[in-house]
């Protein structure tokens, strides 16, 4: 089963300028880890978005999880994001005002599905959420700290146990260690994909960063629209 | 963990723009209230004050002046009227009782009134009520005096005591009547008018204290002990004002018109219901002025919050595309934003509130010893709550302009982070 379907994808940002996607077919199945790299400006992020279903193809269609994205509403499409997606930005990426306990139970809020996973598998949503912030090393007396505490690589981790709560089907990486020394970049990687596997997710990790495409399965590379 | 909470949260890490923004919009609610409140007690109490009184009779001046200060002991009168002319005049058949009130002297920021005792049976307040004697009786001898109730009770007076006059009127006296002390023999009931703030003396005691004075001065050299007063003639050659009562309201203008034709001397005669209503006539704009003034300062304070709003919103684009990210509706952004307002208008509206009824528990006690008002803290009227209840809805009406920028913001932005 696929988790992920592109077909005959076109995108431009702009009305009548020249495409800066073109992606005749690209496929992710379930519990497959796909590496997408390019260069900066190659619209890696984009395609993440597309993906993502926070913006709409120009032509072509995008699948997830079964459900044509580009056919059906903003409000389905944000349902199925909070659904079966993970998502980790490069940085940044945690509610500044919220505790780290806090914001990894963010994604159970928007699905009910994920709440019921992370239940059912951990017996409490807190539960679920202590159980992966000790899977990433987050030691347990920051917690409950406020989040401008802990460090950058600290934060990461965090955002990884944020993606992972409540078993979501897919995992969406946009150079999450971009900002991390590279002792982090392989500890985060190592758990990222070890993780991942634990629970079944498809994992799309995007990087400029070609060293990376050795954790992963298989890869994908965006070039320079010509 | 809800929507409330996330929306608290977030504005507490804003705090000190949060905390300015709700001061802001706190002092324009409690402006209003408190603005409305002065009005609507000053009114009232103005049209409690005197009841039953046909006519005031006084030296020519501005009706107005002497409405206020024969009634109100606001201001000074300019002129007397002569004791023989007052007696004259009322001996008319149309005329069904008189009271004859002499101003002048004070006694600690007090005004001292010096009347007849039918002061006491004539005088009306809110609707026909009567003085009341509270403790003691009516001043009998000359240098009896009768004690307002907030006299009594401010200066903490009992019946008994001796009590000096000051001659003029204020706070820090000019001259003390010290030669001629008044004792207490009766304390009023609470008014809540202007004879709350009064002493009350006899005209005789008024001409005894005054009888080695002429036109406003003490004639040096010159001691006259009370006991050689009590051996003197007493009767008053002059007096500030007249409350007078006919024997039937159609009289009224005949009477007036009598007065203000008077040839010994510039008299006049006022209705006091009307002239009251002259006086709101004037006082109209400046009360539409303020309101209106008033609601401008909450329209401000709106618009104020909305531009804290709209300005913070650059800095909280992650915040917005990680929930996005998240998989929050676009449409959840808008109401985070609503929250957010309608999170400042509910507590700036309670924190108005509060703070109104600090400014009015401050201003009460300015208005009272200033005018004799005493302000309520009543529950808003009315139009202030319907303006409270506007208040609160805008707030969170003005959070979808916000609300609809972080929108279409989250929309253009993606999930993509770029700070
Ligand atoms: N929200 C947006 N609105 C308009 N144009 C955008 C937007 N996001 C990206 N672009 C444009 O699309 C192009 C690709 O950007 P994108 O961020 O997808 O590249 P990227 O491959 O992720 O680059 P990098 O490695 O630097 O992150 C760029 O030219 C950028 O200016
Ligand atoms: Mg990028």
């Amino acid at each position: 089963m696929n988790t992920i379907v592109i077909d005959n994808l076109e995108f431009s940002w702009s009305i009548g300028a020249s495409n800066l996607l073109t992606i005749p077919e690209l496929k992710v199945a379930k519990g497959e880890h796909l590496f997408v790299h390019g260069s900066s400006g190659t619209g890696k992020s984009t395609l993440l978005n597309l993906i993502s279903g926070v913006i709409l193809p120009d032509s072509g269609t995008i699948e997830l999880m079964g459900a044509q994205t580009s056919s059906i509403n903003q409000r389905r499409r944000d349902k199925i994001r909070a659904n079966h997606i993970g998502y980790i930005f490069q940085q940044f990426n945690l509610l500044p005002y919220l505790s780290v306990l806090q914001n990894v139970l963010m994604p159970l809020k928007f699905s009910k599905s994920r709440k019921l996973n992370a239940e059912k598998n951990h017996n409490s949503s807190e539960q679920a959420a202590i159980h992966w912030l000790n899977e990433l090393n987050i030691p347990s007396k920051l917690h409950t700290a406020p989040i401008a505490k802990l460090s950058v690589g600290q934060q990461q981790r965090v955002a990884a146990a944020r993606a992972l709560i409540g078993s979501p089907d897919i995992i969406i990486a946009d150079e999450p260690t971009s900002s991390l020394d590279q002792d982090n970049v392989e500890n985060f990687m190592h758990t990222l994909i070890e993780e991942s596997a634990i629970i079944d997710a498809s994992i799309v990790f995007v990087s400029h960063d070609k060293t990376l495409k050795k954790y992963f399965d298989k890869d994908f590379e965006l070039r320079v629209a010509k | 963990m809800n929507w409330f909470h996330i929306a608290s949260q977030s504005l507490l890490n804003r705090k000190t723009t949060a905390l300015l923004t709700l001061f802001m919009l706190a002092i324009s609610i409690s402006l209003i209230l408190t603005v409305d409140r002065i009005r609507v007690d000053t009114k009232e109490n103005f049209s409690n004050t005197l009841s039953g009184t046909d006519l005031i009779l006084g030296a020519r001046t501005g009706s107005l002046n002497l409405l206020l200060y024969s009634v109100f002991r606001i201001g000074n009168a300019s002129n007397n009227i002569g004791w023989a002319s007052y007696l004259e005049l009322t001996e008319n058949e149309a005329v069904a009782w008189a009271v004859p009130i002499s101003l002048g002297d004070s006694h600690k920021g007090y005004k001292v009134v010096g009347t007849t005792t039918d002061y006491f049976k004539y005088y009306q307040f809110s609707r026909g009520q009567s003085l009341e004697i509270y403790q003691g009786k009516a001043f009998e001898n000359v240098f009896d005096v009768v004690l307002g109730y907030q006299v009594a009770k401010k200066l903490g007076y009992q019946l008994g005591e001796q009590l000096v006059l000051s001659h003029g009127i204020g706070n820090t006296s000019f001259k003390e009547h010290d030669d001629k002390p008044f004792s207490v023999v009766g304390i009023l009931k609470p008014t809540g008018t202007p004879v709350d703030q009064s002493l009350h003396i006899s005209l005789e005691g008024m001409s005894a204290i005054h009888i080695n004075w002429r036109n406003g001065f003490e004639i040096p050299g010159m001691n006259i002990t009370a006991e050689q007063a009590l051996q003197m003639d007493l009767t008053p050659k002059t007096i500030t004002a007249a409350l007078i009562g006919m024997k039937s309201r159609i009289q009224t203008f005949q009477f007036q018109r009598m007065v203000n034709d008077y040839r010994n001397e510039p008299l006049m005669a006022i209705i006091p219901g009307a002239t009251l209503a002259e006086l709101w006539q004037m006082m109209s704009i400046a009360e539409q002025s303020l309101l209106a003034i008033s609601a401008m300062v909450i329209v401000t304070g709106l618009l104020g919050m909305m531009t804290v709003i709209l300005a913070g919103l650059n800095e909280r684009r992650r915040e917005m595309a990680i929930l996005r990210a998240l998989g929050c509706p676009a449409s959840n952004i808008v109401l985070l934003l609503v929250l957010e307002a309608g999170f400042y208008g509910l507590s700036g509206l309670l924190l108005g509130y509060g703070l109104h009824l600090f400014w009015v528990a401050i201003a009460s006690n300015l208005m009272m010893s200033l005018y004799g008002i005493e302000l309520s803290m009543n529950l808003p009227n009315l139009t202030m709550l319907w303006v409270m209840t506007g208040f609160l809805v805008s707030s969170f009406l003005i959070g979808i302009v916000p609300g609809i920028k972080a929108y279409r913001q989250s929309l253009t932005d993606g999930l993509t982070l770029r700070t």
